[in-house]
């Protein structure tokens, strides 16, 4: 086996952030307005938004290393998540007392402007009173101190905060360059990967690197040493079904379907199965075909965009028909997020699709 | 001891459903840098038991000297909750949302304080190891026994459940804890629903499914079972039980049980008895057919409360309700049916008094199936 193990146990999501700004992944239009923003040694407040695992903590975390340098990065800058207490309270005293110190201190090797950022992660869970209490303190100390808020939508942001900053958006991170960068990261860390698993990959994770880079991490961890261990009876079982050639090769590969099965993203036999058993027209048969969906743990959202797609694309149902059910289907998805039953809400589903086949 | 407790299996090896994911369950215990594991799937196909056995294979058999202790958290900012937690030198369990509203302040400082005191006892623990592995190179056997009891870890674990039922400013206040301590700790959890998770969650961790088990799989558990209890146990009968348990084992292996307490040997015509609650509903169903009355939905507002104060939830009297009315009536009416049952269910969960809707949704059928009788049959 040519993998070391690092004695750090840490995950791969942590070990490749990225350290320079340059190293930040696609977001060309971000990177190049904050390059822009190192060579002058200033930065305005800054806005993050976009979706999961495009690189935003990342990317403040990184432009902040690069202008203080890990040795003043304990007393320059402020994290602050939705892990801490982040109520009006904190905002009053915590970082009202943060944003007046004044920076002085410098490290030679490092540009070290004189102001601190404050980085307030996750916004989306902030409450509006705590927003508004930013809102003058922003302004106030934006001599020695700048804001970087993050959030997933910007729409949970209130106006006077997001247009006192600086906005960048967070593009999902294209195919090409999600497999570019874990191509390296499987080179680093010396495992090989089939490219249709590359693809199968790219599916599950839609445009969220972090999520690819766990469910890499994940499946190479459950096929590393398979080689070398002694194996009890279940175990040459399980090889058999899925990995033959392991036991000749000496580099192990990722395959597509171990991908599949430890991202657990549902299979497209599953949904036409169930979009199948609605044209049959029978809600007996489709009651327990839900029952069975659900009994098979399989993640309903992902089912509904699964079906969406498939209902999009069949070329039986005309527009007025197609629109019925992607209604539906909207309609159902927020009411899972109100934490509906998922058994009655996919049964519902079925008879609107049943209806729209006859 | 109820056969379900004396039987649970402890190690990943005597898992006996979804043999498949125990080699990868066994790769992941074996590496050092293991991501957070999130175990989702119905309840009765055997979450709870793999995690242990997991942990088990991690750390040896030292995991199981639980101990449960009631502890009573107060809070920087004032109030204070208790919470019942279960905990090994290695592992924490605890069911945050236990804690009703309070859950966010839970994760934010209980998680903190056990992920930022770990590491000063488990350092300990594997340097020492270490050193005795150093001295002691030539006995080599010796050493293997020690590494079998004591597995070493930079890490703890901590088990939260039932995550879906946390709030979502809790699951929001996870997510950076999660990668913030990595070094020292990492999070177990299962949920039944994964739709009730949110998405940022959901990509720190490795999922891992688990359905509910095959028939196949469940009678090799009864019979495994009944040959350690020296039951004996007629196939049609397993037929019954398997059918009977909606493929949840642990209904399952109840069920048995209770027929055994019943009457013994197992006989041809022997019938398991559905729980109270499922009788009740079933002849609600049947009030609701018989009869379409306000007099008769005043009948049923009796039964619900008597449902609702046993504490039957109300998403399961929604669900059982539905089946039930779904097998009585036809064609047009199933349809309307189901698209009722969601809508109220949902709407159910919006509010705060389940009893209106559950009442609703009644009103609601018995409306639509006297215009369906009227236009049919006068």
């Amino acid at each position: 086996m040519n993998l070391k193990k690092s004695i750090i146990s840490i995950p791969w999501t942590e070990k490749y952030r990225p350290k320079t700004i340059d190293e930040v992944a696609h977001q060309s239009e971000v990177v190049d307005a904050l390059k822009n923003s190192l060579k002058t040694e200033n930065i305005p407040h800054i806005l993050f938004y976009g979706p999961p695992g495009t690189g935003k903590t990342s990317t403040i975390l990184a432009i902040a290393t690069q202008l203080f340098g890990p040795k003043l990065f304990r007393s320059r800058v402020l994290e602050l998540n939705a892990s801490d207490e982040r109520g009006i309270q904190v905002i009053r005293d915590k970082v009202k007392k943060f944003a007046q110190l004044s920076a002085i201190q410098k490290d030679d090797r490092y540009p070290s402007p004189a102001f601190k950022i404050i980085i307030l992660d996750e916004c989306d869970s902030m409450t509006q009173d705590a927003q508004n209490a930013l809102r003058r303190i922003m302004e106030q100390y934006s001599k020695e101190t700048r804001f970087c808020i993050i959030c997933n939508y910007i729409s949970k942001i209130i106006d006077p905060l997001a247009s006192r900053c600086a906005k960048f958006r967070f593009k999902p991170i294209p195919e090409k360059i999600m497999q570019e960068r874990l191509n390296f990261i499987a080179k680093t860390e010396g495992i090989e990967i089939e490219e249709k698993a590359l693809e199968a990959l790219m599916e599950s994770s839609q445009g969220d690197l972090r999520k690819a880079i766990t469910i890499l991490q994940s499946t190479s961890k459950m096929i590393s040493k398979k080689t070398t261990q002694s194996k009890p009876e279940e175990k040459k079982m399980a090889i058999e079904e899925e990995d033959t050639n392991i036991e000749t090769e000496p580099n192990v590969k990722i395959t597509e379907e171990l991908i599949f099965d430890v991202s657990c993203s549902v299979p497209l036999s599953v949904v036409k199965e169930f979009i199948e058993s609605c044209k049959a027209s029978s809600i007996n048969e489709l009651v327990t075909t839900c029952q069975k969906l659900i009994n098979s743990a399989f993640s309903i959202p992902q089912i509904l965009l699964l079906s969406l797609k498939m209902i999009i694309e069949d070329n039986f149902l005309n527009n007025l028909q197609k629109a019925e059910i992607c209604e539906k289907i909207s309609e159902i998805e927020s009411r899972l997020i109100d934490g509906a039953d998922e058994l009655l809400q996919l049964m519902e589903l079925g008879v609107c699709i049943l209806e729209n086949y006859r | 001891m109820l056969f379900l407790d004396k039987y649970r299996p402890k190690k990943l090896e005597e898992l006996d459903i979804h043999k498949k994911l125990t080699p990868h369950l066994k790769e992941l215990a074996e590496t050092e840098d293991l991501p957070h594991l999130l175990f989702y799937g119905p309840s009765g196909a055997g979450k709870k038991t793999r995690i242990l056995s997991l942990l088990r294979e991690m750390y040896g058999p030292q995991v199981e000297n639980l101990s449960m202790t009631q502890r009573e958290f107060s809070f920087k900012s004032g109030g204070k909750t208790e919470l019942t937690v279960l905990s090994s030198p290695f592992h924490i369990e605890l069911n945050p949302s236990d804690a009703g509203v309070n859950d966010r302040k839970v994760i934010q400082e209980i998680i903190k304080e056990i992920a930022s005191s770990a590491p000063i006892i488990v350092e300990s623990k594997s340097t020492l190891e270490s050193q005795f592995k150093k001295t002691n190179q030539k006995e080599k056997p010796k050493t293997n026994t020690l590494e079998n009891t004591q597995k070493k870890r930079d890490f703890k674990v901590v088990i939260l459940s039932e995550v879906d039922q946390l709030t979502k400013e809790a699951q929001q206040a996870l997510r950076r804890t999660m990668e913030k301590y990595t070094r020292t700790c990492r999070i177990f959890m299962d949920c039944i629903n994964i739709s009730g998770i949110i998405d940022p969650l959901k990509s720190r961790c490795l999922g891992i499914r688990i359905p509910s088990p095959s028939s196949q799989e469940i009678k090799t558990v009864l019979y495994k079972t009944c040959k350690k209890e020296g039951i004996k146990l007629p196939n049609y009968f397993a037929d019954t039980i398997i059918e009977k348990s909606e493929f949840n084992l642990r209904k399952a292996l109840l069920i048995l049980e209770s027929a055994k307490m019943d009457q013994y040997p197992f006989s041809q015509n022997q019938t398991i008895q559905p729980p109270d609650w499922e009788k009740l509903i079933i002849k609600m169903a049947h009030l609701m057919i018989e009869e379409q009355s306000p007099a008769r939905l005043l009948i049923l507002r009796n039964s619900i409360f008597e449902l609702l104060t046993h504490c039957i939830p109300p998403d399961l009297i929604f669900k059982k309700l539905t089946l039930e009315l779904i097998q009585k009536v036809g064609g047009e009416m199933q349809k309307q049916v189901i698209i009722w049952a969601a809508f109220f269910e949902h709407r159910s969960k919006l509010g705060t008094k389940p009893i209106i809707h559950i009442e609703a949704f009644m009103a609601k059928f018995m409306s639509l199936y006297k215009q369906f009788l009227s236009v049919n049959f006068n």
